[in-house]
């Protein structure tokens, strides 16, 4: 499973939103993801799987990205595991420089942002959070 | 410290975030945190007024003045291209 939420600018516009997108890997193994310890570079560059739920602000494509969280995971993991885990991402949150990765347990977590957030980081996250949870 | 220092706090956050959002241009949601802030500012004692003006800067500086990235990432159209990353690196012309 991969689900990520991005913060998207309109080229030239004042046009901002957040997109989000779940994908799933359905049953059929992929034998380069060890999903107990997934790769979460090589899940979102070269597997991100089916797209499966989609809520978006503005049409997908050429938008400048100002910001992403990408949860990846194992199909079956729950909704009530993911949620859980993006709430002791956002705890060790504080302080850290971006982008910011984070294991727990098969759930790998990555948050990014362009610079000058410094100091608004959790308003950011929560966003994107929230955003993302609704997939599920 | 006081429940007006706390909110001031806040509203700063939100202040750095939105201008970040909006990439520097003003913002009819940044004239409304800026006057909220005025507004709080009066409330707080002038130990917390100075502590607030003896913090290091943060984002708060507009950042027209600064050089273009000479990468950004842009968002993939995953309709159109199943299968694909969502998002990618692009290079400044």
């Amino acid at each position: 499973m991969y689900l990520t939420a991005h913060r998207i600018l309109k080229r030239n516009t004042p046009k901002t939103g957040i997109n989000a997108f779940l994908h799933r890997h359905d049953v059929k193994a992929l034998p380069d993801i060890d999903w107990e310890d997934p790769n979460l570079d090589l899940v979102v560059n070269a597997c991100p799987g089916r797209l499966v739920e989609k809520e978006c602000d503005l049409s997908p494509g050429g938008n400048e990205v100002l910001s992403y969280l990408d949860v990846v995971s194992d199909d079956a993991t729950t909704p009530m595991e993911i949620q859980t885990a993006l709430d002791a991402f956002q705890n060790t949150l504080p302080g850290k420089s971006l982008p910011f990765v984070y294991g727990i347990g098969r759930i790998a977590v990555r948050f990014g942002a362009v610079v000058g957030l410094s100091g608004a980081e959790e308003i950011e996250y929560k966003a994107l959070k929230g955003r993302a949870l609704k997939l599920l | 410290m006081s429940e007006a220092f706390e909110k001031y706090r806040s509203l700063k956050q939100r202040l750095i975030h939105v201008r970040w959002i909006h990439r520097g241009l003003e913002s009819d949601e940044e004239d409304r945190l800026i006057e909220d802030m005025d507004t709080v500012w009066w409330q707080l004692d002038t130990d917390e007024q100075d502590m607030f003006r003896t913090e290091p800067p943060q984002s708060l500086i507009r950042s027209d003045s600064e050089a273009e990235d000479q990468e950004y990432t842009v968002d993939v159209d995953v309709n159109s291209l199943p299968g694909s990353s969502p998002r990618c690196s692009k290079k400044v012309a």
